[in-house]
């Protein structure tokens, strides 16, 4: 196989990274769509059809049939030669802005995965009058790790955890976005703090449910932030 | 402009920087004195309140238990006032705020920020110690005091000491200042996220101590990265 030129392993690679992000959205769409068929047969009294084998059968043909073309279709976009070269220095410093964009979209995922942990674990602690210790200590837990992973993107940057992504965290314009929403964090942290202090003096009882709203606002207002910031810099086109 | 008495010569930025530095220093020497004044007058009365002074005082001259109680504090704060006053005398030198004597005075208004942050640093102790647990919500007055004070200091290190003084506004727009802060601020992040971890811990193994934790995580939040910039800012060398 001839040599790819820079240029051309950079082409490939954003062509695969289109691929990618379509295979995504389509595993997203699909259960979504099925979800949303079999609540809607459920609600309109026409739960009886789901029973039946035949539509069954048709719903997995379908589904099988709309993954193989998703895959079809979109794997021969897929360039996994593109791939071998793509953390070389040289390729890496010239794609920053498509790391950039992944990181953007992972730290969204990160978001919204954060929003239901805190959302439900508030939500069980604020109804329970005494919780259970061990059970406690598990939603404790869960609550520190998730927050405090999903942070580190916002305090030490994306991908510190691989050496290969150096160039990426030592961009200087990134540098200058993480030190912002660093900034935000911490007078977010310092306000969720004070907002802590007046709960458990007041609502003594709501401590536990604030203390995991306080957390996670110091992630998600400087993560948003980090994430329109980055977004609205507008390197891509 | 003020001019030259001997060769009607314009003052240049130098001489004004040198007459600003000096004046600065008298404002510190000043605030000092009337700082250590204060605090022994306050001093003095909780002393005197402690042997009933006061009170039997007025109740020699038949005055009322009310104003025996609040006339001292009242002539302290009157005292305060009178010292803020005088302060406005220390305005600006002529000329002081031009560009140019400005960026020469920056690195001693940075060494006057560094002093502002270290007086900040054990005053914050003071009060969170003092305020120890709250006792419910009739007690909202020194939490909110202390709630007000913490933002005023988060403040103080995000947008730099004296925030609200134009004369500071060069040393806060500096490069290195500003830098600095910047990783300050990123610090107090790390340390703030740490506290609320160990707050939701602390919780569960002692809720009682609830109370007081709050206190020390909030005042953690602020000491270290203010140490942390207070060292680093001293270590940079602005002074020379």
């Amino acid at each position: 196989m001839d040599k790819l030129s820079d240029d051309e392993i950079i082409a490939k690679l954003n062509a695969s990274d289109r691929a990618v992000a379509w295979m995504v959205v389509a595993l997203v769409v699909v259960p979504v769509m099925l979800i949303a068929i079999f609540a809607g047969a459920f609600f309109t009294g026409h739960a009886a059809l789901l029973q039946s084998e035949g539509v069954q059968i048709a719903v997995s043909i379908l589904v099988v049939a709309g993954i193989l073309f998703f895959i079809q279709r979109l794997g021969r976009r897929y360039q996994p030669e593109a791939y071998l070269e793509s953390m070389e220095p040289r390729i890496l410093r010239r794609r920053i802005d498509a790391h950039h964009r992944y990181w953007r979209w992972t730290l969204v995922t990160c978001l919204f995965s954060a929003s239901c942990t805190t959302l439900s674990f508030s939500r069980t602690l604020a109804n329970i009058a005494r919780p259970n210790q061990t059970w406690a200590f598990f939603m404790a837990g869960t609550i520190i790790f998730t927050i405090a992973l999903f942070s580190t993107i916002v305090m030490i940057g994306p991908g510190w955890f691989s050496r290969d992504m150096h160039a990426i965290l030592n961009d200087d314009f990134i540098r200058a976005l993480r030190g912002r929403a660093e900034r935000l964090g911490y007078v977010t942290l310092m306000i969720a703090l004070a907002g802590v202090l007046i709960v458990a003096i007041w609502r003594p009882t709501l401590t536990l449910p604030a203390l995991c709203w306080a957390l996670y606002a110091g992630f998600a207002i400087p993560a948003l932030y980090y994430v329109i910031a980055d977004w609205r810099a507008g390197r891509e086109k | 402009m003020r001019e030259d008495d001997m060769n009607n010569r314009p003052e240049s930025d130098e001489e004004i920087a040198a007459r600003e530095r000096q004046r600065a220093r008298m404002w510190s020497r000043k605030t000092l004195w009337s700082l250590l004044f204060w605090i022994a007058c306050a001093l003095l009365l909780v002393l005197a309140f402690n042997f009933n002074v006061p009170q039997r005082l007025g109740a020699k001259l038949g005055l009322p238990e009310a104003l025996v109680i609040w006339f001292p504090m009242i002539l302290l704060v009157v005292v305060w006032i009178i010292f803020m006053i005088y302060r406005v005398r220390f305005a600006p030198t002529p000329g002081a705020m031009r560009p140019g004597v400005q960026r020469r005075l920056v690195d001693d208004i940075t060494r006057r920020q560094r002093w502002l942050i270290a007086v900040f640093i054990p005053l914050t102790l003071i009060l969170a110690l003092n305020q120890r647990a709250p006792h419910g919500p009739g007690d909202w007055y020194g939490p909110s005091i202390f709630v007000g004070y913490m933002l005023l200091a988060a403040l103080m290190l995000v947008l730099g000491p004296g925030f609200l003084n134009r004369r500071y506004r060069a040393a806060n727009a500096d490069e290195m200042s500003r830098a600095l802060r910047g990783r300050a601020t990123g610090i107090g992040y790390v340390v703030a996220m740490a506290a609320l971890s160990a707050l939701y811990l602390a919780h569960l193994f002692a809720p009682q101590a609830q109370g007081l934790a709050i206190l020390l995580a909030m005042s953690a939040t602020f000491i270290v990265p203010a140490l942390y910039y207070i060292i680093a800012d001293w270590r940079a060398g602005h002074d020379g």
